[in-house]
């Protein structure tokens, strides 16, 4: 974690009041009625992976106001309880990746993770020539155990991921994993503060990670001749990407001779610092630091570095406004300051949020309450939580013509996070869903699209080949959702844990104490898809049912003899395939049988069911209903 | 009959010209394919910004080279090394361009890693259309909006619309459109705005195709999951046909539906007649192989493609949409471009393998391949050793059935006329400037693959003063 933001945010937390809630006048709140327990796990879903929260605090919440609610449901504080419990020492290493890495990969018997997924998460590897590298893997390992953790806020490490991979969309292919890392953390650092989200920017456009990606690192300015030498690429991509401005009410000379020529103008003296084994890596590819130090100095490795020299010392313009600032970081924290309030800026950069957390179905109505909400926020402390939070529980996103299509991210990773029980399961299963992703088209930190973003919801709904992954996947290896049981054993073979799975541990029994399977399956339903129920038709039921209460499939229970034979909902709901479901959801599981092997089987056939739900298409899109 | 005609129609011309090609294994099961090949357009976008400027070269002697050389010699002498090895022009044509002569007999020069498009062009089979212009703007993510749509008024943002691609498939009527690629392109997008992908066939990986139907075993956990999850997705279409077009979970059950109607036909298909992929093919995206592509996912692709073919008629294939990345080429654009276009054009590399292997199906007559782009690139390099952005372009498109030549003035005397110091080339931020609109172009190509489909895909082609470079006879580039 570098000191940059640590050392301006303070100063700047101090000089604005957090303004609660203002939005509210522009989104108006769902009613109190409508507030119910399907809204907040729609907001869990939507914004979260789906979070922590017990059963009991989602009624809490549910019987709150949501204007009550949603200030505890999402903040990007370093742990929010209630959000993600704290169940142990996990809290404490976060919340940083940084952190997260150095204590997850550490051959210490304090480290919880097993010893032989500690080389997952480090942040080098060695190559098989030999050479140490820094690793992509840890990088990626780090972040998807971060969000699977309770006690590490699931929201807050969401939008940092946004952040990295699509607001600025920034590719460990271009640029190193420790830089990435650096600028994952400055902004969860900066969220936390309560920075203005232009800041959040600035610093992304100023980061090392950035400089690298983009090549301006090199780029120099010669004051004396007035002479620019380098490329323009980020020059534009500051604007059109991070601001979302276009040039579209700008005259086009002006806008390409002027504001992304000057800007790149700016962007000079960038140039990283070196340092010779960095992280014990062998090769000097890998020796760039973070963050930049803009004066003229001496790196580590002791290339003279002219940084200040080498930056333009005049005031540019751009967006018809004169940039000032000692150095490139100066400038573009000035310029961000103009560009948020550019009229292109407010127009579109409030539906851009909206359009990858929670909408792929903005009307022009709901764009225009989403743009006047963002206008009444922006420039404030916490201006991007307060436009989100009002945006969470405002009749727009709860509007039945709402939905989000689920990228391969956010329906893995929240088939993870619910599937997972508690943290002594996130740290004894070794199954993650980094591979399943990865053939699903999604690779964190490597963005698909390159400087476009990762995976779009749309590109991953329109895809054929994910919906077949995906598919193949729950059907080829059940066992991934469905594993019971893992033995943790250290270098020399000793065991160091076992852990079991347990849905006892959270899942409601009835008032007798018995874990009732159509309860059961109600329940799995509404905690994986965040539906309603309303979807859960007997067509779901049935096979729910059949799968909690004998591990296998409708059909092959009502006919062994016929087992591919198709059932509809009329014939579900009639005569003796009726009977048979009826029979099925009266049956219990055996979760808390004083037998071991009754236990696993039960939470075997949990597993099976929780591979069926995950693969109807409830689990592929939100809302919409 | 022409040489080139007798040329093109002849077998592979790698291995007729004798250049170096990998290897071709015999590939007698696929062979035994039987359908009847209709034309067939595969339209192959180059993400990023292609500066075929770098692809195409003027030959060294004129005022043009002079002026070429002054503005671009960075992107050669990018390091020590390069500024030894070209001290002028002469030196850079001499070892990175291969002469080749348009009708008129005026020399240019095609960098030497794509030497199988040389071949082709030499063949007669490779049009390339100067001063080309999609987008007017420089923005990565519209300007490929504007490309794949084939609409150079459509909205920014808007990616849940009509392509190019789509559209000619609902012209021709019973055609979908295969993309190989790992996400769907606009370009594939059909006309239905509650299915985009009516007319599509996801082929990103074609020896994985399909839905599973579980391990064999009747018993076991994966079999009855794949039974539920197949007499679920049946029931449930039938149990929410009334729902609106657009509730958007239909998309899921249409993805069960079409991969369970192809899936199966078309395994079966493969396992009957290509068991195995060719070799060359499989070579492109194999590590070890000797011939893997820098770029093994466009490797992949050819795979895709050619097995695509295998099922063209179940799949109702006319149309195909590939896709290589990698052009945006601010920095180091020599060395990046070079990787690049060896594994397009190079030969023995992809499309030469591609079009090797898809000789004994006899599908090669009937191909046509459209290159496009974002956007051309600034005339000037940068102080990156790259070019910026810009819009003018070249536009290539190959086939044996064109008339290959370079039609449009292939490096325009405008871009050096002027007083010193303020050419086009002088000028801050200058391209080449687009005489020829791309749906001009583009329609024409959709006649050839479907008579009267061209002004259905492109309507604003249909205008009374259509924008082509004054001179120049694009319908001659396809013949009757």
């Amino acid at each position: 974690m570098n000191t940059r933001s640590l050392i301006r945010a303070p100063l700047f937390a101090l000089s604005l009041l957090s303004v609660p809630l203002p939005v509210f006048a522009e989104l108006e709140p769902v009613s109190n009625q409508a507030w119910n327990l399907a809204a907040v796990r729609h907001v869990l879903h939507t914004f979260a992976y789906g979070g922590f929260s017990s059963d009991r605090q989602i009624i809490r919440w549910a019987n709150m106001s949501p204007q009550t609610a949603i200030q505890e449901m999402l903040t990007f504080d370093e742990i929010n309880p209630k959000l993600s419990p704290i169940e142990d020492s996990t809290a404490q290493s976060g919340p940083f990746l940084t952190s997260l890495q150095e204590v997850w990969s550490a051959d210490d018997p304090a480290n919880p993770a097993c010893p032989s997924d500690q080389l997952r998460y480090s942040a080098t590897r060695t190559r098989n020539d030999g050479e140490v590298i820094l690793s992509n893997a840890g990088l990626q390992n780090t972040w998807i155990a971060a969000i699977n953790k309770r006690g590490l806020n699931t929201f807050a490490h969401h939008v940092g991921f946004w952040l990295v991979n699509y607001q600025m969309a920034v590719n460990t292919r271009d640029t190193e994993p420790s830089l990435v890392m650096s600028l994952y953390d400055q902004a969860l650092d900066q969220l936390r503060r309560g920075e203005p989200f232009h800041r959040i920017l600035a610093n992304g456009a100023s980061s090392a990670a950035v400089a690298r990606e983009y090549g301006h690192r090199n780029n120099r300015f010669n004051n004396r001749n007035g002479m620019f030498i380098g490329n323009d690429d980020f020059a534009r991509e500051f604007h059109q990407l991070f601001f979302r401005i276009n040039g579209d009410t700008e005259d086009t000379d002006y806008h390409e001779n002027t504001t992304i020529e000057h800007t790149a103008w700016i962007l000079t003296g960038m140039q990283l610092d070196r340092e010779p084994f960095f992280n014990g890596t062998t090769l000097s590819h890998y020796w760039w630091t973070a963050p930049i130090d803009f004066t003229n100095h001496m790196d580590a490795s002791g290339r003279n570095i002219q940084n200040n020299r080498q930056h333009i010392s005049d005031a540019p313009e751009v967006l018809h406004q004169p940039i000032t600032g000692l150095t490139a970081e100066d400038k573009l924290f000035n310029l961000a300051e103009v560009a948020i309030q550019h009229p292109e800026s407010l127009d579109n950069l409030p539906l851009a949020f909206i359009e990858y957390f929670a909408d792929d179905n903005l009307t022009d109505n709901k764009k225009d309450k989403i743009r006047k909400s963002w206008q009444a926020v922006v420039g404030n402390a916490d201006d991007f939580l307060h436009f989100l939070q009002a945006y969470a529980i405002s009749t727009t996103f709860h509007d039945a013509s709402t939905y989000k299509y689920r990228t391969a991210f956010s329906r893995n990773l929240t088939i993870y996070n619910q599937n997972t029980v508690d943290n002594e399961e996130s740290y004894g299963n070794s199954s993650t869903p980094r591979n399943a992703m990865a053939r699903q088209g999604a690779v964190a930190f490597i963005p698909v699209h390159d400087v476009f973003g990762n995976q779009t919801s749309l590109n991953a709904a329109n895809s054929q080949s994910l919906f077949k992954e995906a598919y193949n996947n729950n059907v080829n290896h059940p066992n991934r959702i469905a594993k019971v049981r893992e033995v943790c054993r250290d270098a020399s073979g000793r065991i160091v844990s076992i852990w079991e799975k347990d849905w006892a541990r959270l899942m409601p029994t009835n008032p007798s104490g018995l874990y009732n399977v159509k309860d059961a399956g109600k329940w799995l339903w509404r905690r994986f898809t965040g539906d309603s129920g309303r979807n859960f038709t007997v067509l779901e039921r049935a096979q729910v049912a059949a799968l909690l209460a004998a591990g296998r499939d409708f059909a092959s229970l009502a006919d062994p003899a016929n087992p591919d034979r198709l059932y509809t909902a009329t014939q579900l709901n009639t005569g003796a395939a009726a009977a048979l479901l009826s029979s099925l959801e009266n049956q219990t599981l055996a979760l808390n049988s004083n037998s071991m092997e009754r236990r696993r089987q039960a939470n075997r056939r949990v597993g099976m069911a929780i591979n069926f739900i995950t693969m109807t298409p409830f689990m592929f899109a939100n809302g919409g209903n | 009959m022409r040489r080139r005609e007798f040329l093109k129609t002849s077998i592979g011309a790698s291995t007729l010209l004798g250049l170096g090609s990998y290897g071709l294994a015999p590939n007698k099961a696929a062979a035994a394919v039987n359908i009847d090949y209709q034309k067939t357009l595969i339209n192959v976008m180059l993400l990023g910004g292609a500066d075929l400027r770098f692809l195409f070269a003027p030959q060294p002697g004129s005022a043009y080279a002079a002026k070429f050389w002054q503005a671009r010699r960075d992107i050669y002498r990018f390091n020590t090394q390069n500024q030894a090895r070209y001290r002028t022009y002469a030196d850079v044509w001499t070892d990175l361009y291969l002469p080749a002569e348009d009708s008129a007999g005026n020399t240019f020069g095609i960098h030497k890693n794509a030497a199988w498009l040389k071949q082709q062009f030499d063949l007669g089979n490779v049009a390339i259309v100067a001063n080309v212009i999609g987008s007017d703007n420089r923005r990565h993510d519209h300007s490929q909006l504007i490309v794949n749509s084939g609409d150079n008024k459509t909205s920014q943002y808007v990616y849940d619309r009509d392509g190019w691609g789509g559209r000619l498939a609902y012209a021709i009527d019973t055609a979908n459109t295969v993309s190989v690629t790992r996400d769907i392109s606009v370009f594939c997008k059909g006309i239905d705005p509650t299915n985009r992908n009516q007319r599509i066939i996801h082929a990103n990986d074609t020896r994985n195709f399909g839905l599973s139907n579980g391990d064999g075993n009747p018993n076991s956990k994966s079999s009855s999951l794949a039974r539920a999850l197949r007499g679920y997705y049946h029931a449930k279409r039938r149990q929410v046909a009334n729902r609106p077009a657009a509730w958007p979970y239909h998309k899921f059950l249409q993805h069960e539906e079409s991969l369970r109607q192809f899936g199966d036909a078309y395994n079966a298909r493969l396992e009957t007649v290509s068991p195995l992929r060719p070799e060359s093919l499989q070579a492109l995206f194999t590590a070890g192989s000797g011939n893997r592509l820098n770029s093994s996912d466009f490797g992949l692709q050819c795979a895709n493609i050619y097995d695509a073919f295998l099922g063209a008629d179940l799949f109702q294939m006319r149309i195909a949409s590939m896709e290589y990345p990698g052009w945006d080429t601010h920095n180091h654009e020599m060395s990046r471009f070079e990787t690049n276009i060896i594994d397009l054009f190079g030969a023995g590399k992809g499309l030469d393998s591609l079009t090797q292997a898809l000789d004994p199906l006899g599908i090669n007559d009937q191909l046509l391949y459209t290159f496009n782009t974002d956007f051309g690139r600034q005339l000037k390099a940068n102080g990156d050793f790259g070019t910026d952005h810009g819009c003018g372009n070249y536009m290539i498109l190959l086939g044996r059935g064109i008339n290959g030549g370079v039609y449009g003035e292939m490096f325009p005397a405008s871009e050096i006329t002027g007083i010193t110091g303020q050419t086009r080339y002088d000028q801050l931020g200058a391209d080449i400037e687009g005489l020829t609109s791309f749906d001009q172009i583009l329609s024409r190509a959709c006649d050839w693959v479907a008579p009267g489909s061209g002004f259905q895909v492109f309507p604003d082609a249909d205008i009374g003063y259509p924008m082509i470079e004054a001179g120049v006879d694009l319908d001659t580039i396809f013949p009757a």
